[in-house]
């Protein structure tokens, strides 16, 4: 499984991220990232974004499972509840990103 | 708390003195600011935002930030968004999205200018530096003369992703599609400007901007600000409208 991590916008306009790949990592980390995924319950393509709101951080989280791809794109406000822990996983192992 | 009431008062006193505007909805409106804000798992946030009715500011997690009502320029260009949403309301995406972002560090800088009424050669063009805990490779969150150079190298934040022109303008998702990174390119037109022109950056180059706010449409390009900020300089004469040309010729837009 490989999850791919990217935080941009907010008043302070910085870029985070992360990619993991479970294959290579510690299996007890691998383990803890795959739990979050499935507990997340990130299927398909879900985009969902404040419309009023202005300096809202967002978050894009991609993850590719035996050629199934599954995404996530939300900001602050609307991060849903059980992706909350994936995310701040992925927050923790982030890091600053140079411009794509 | 005193902060954000402090900042949001001397931000008010610069629309309302400068440019006759009674709050961000020009008619009265109350300046409303939650502070000490949590995020969703009750940690300090480290951000300050626009919620579409207030202002919002964390504390910062003390170890690359402090809070965010210490910098005036930051309360300012949350209020700003305020003032957008009254006004041009543009579209926060892309392009107009930019210049949304654009507008709102152009006041937040001009009502730190006007309270210390530093003239537009000697002032700082550097936003959040108070917002940030001191480290060598760290300036501010943004520098609107020179995009891309307010941290660099820096371990947590990495190197300002600004691009100061437009050849190499922000095409990708992130950010809204860079909202935060293509507005350092009216960025830097709007300090070259107010630098040419010498003075008080409030009094010609903000009358113009602000003027400007006034008459984009949701959707504008950059293009579309740098002819109506052209237009305007008009009324200024010769020498502001040839400062206000320079300043977008010198990031990638010819009018």
């Amino acid at each position: 499984m490989q999850v791919s991590f990217r935080q941009s916008g907010g008043a302070t306009g910085f870029l985070r991220g992360v990619d993991l790949d479970t294959s290579v990592l510690e299996s007890a980390v691998a383990d803890r990232l795959e739990r979050l995924v499935v507990a997340s319950g990130i299927h398909g393509q879900i985009e969902r974004f404040s419309p009023k709101e202005r300096d809202l951080r967002q978050y894009e989280i991609v993850i590719r499972n035996e050629g199934r791809v599954a995404s996530l794109s939300c900001d602050d406000r609307t991060v849903p509840k059980n992706a909350r822990p994936l995310l701040r996983f992925l927050d923790a192992h982030a890091g600053p990103l140079r411009r794509p | 708390m005193n902060e954000a009431y402090d900042h949001s008062g001397t931000t008010y006193d610069f629309f309302a003195k400068i440019f006759g505007r009674n709050s961000l909805d020009d008619e009265g409106m109350k300046l409303v600011s939650s502070v000490h804000v949590g995020d969703e798992d009750g940690e300090p946030l480290t951000n300050a935002f626009w919620n579409g009715e207030q202002m919002a500011y964390g504390d910062g997690d003390g170890r690359i930030f402090k809070r965010f009502t210490r910098s005036l320029d930051v309360v300012g260009h949350e209020l700003t968004h305020g003032v957008e949403s009254f006004t041009s309301n543009l579209l926060y995406q892309g392009q107009s999205g930019a210049l949304n972002e654009h507008f709102a560090d152009v006041f937040g800088i001009l009502v730190r200018q006007w309270k210390r009424g530093e003239p537009a050669a000697e002032a700082s063009w550097v936003l959040g530096e108070e917002i940030l805990v001191p480290a060598p490779t760290r300036r501010g969150i943004r520098d609107m003369e020179k995009p891309g150079t307010a941290f660099v190298n820096d371990p947590y934040l990495g190197t300002d992703p600004q691009p100061a022109h437009v050849k190499d303008y922000y095409t990708g998702k992130l950010d809204k599609g860079g909202v935060h990174l293509n507005s350092g390119i009216p960025n830097r037109a709007f300090a070259l400007t107010a630098k040419a022109l010498g003075g008080r950056a409030w009094e010609v180059a903000g009358r113009i901007w602000y003027d400007a706010l006034l008459q984009l449409s949701p959707l504008a390009s950059f293009l579309d600000c740098a002819r109506v900020t052209l237009g305007l300089a008009r009324l200024h004469g010769d020498v502001t409208q040839r400062a206000v040309r320079q300043g977008w010729a010198a990031v990638g837009i010819a009018v």
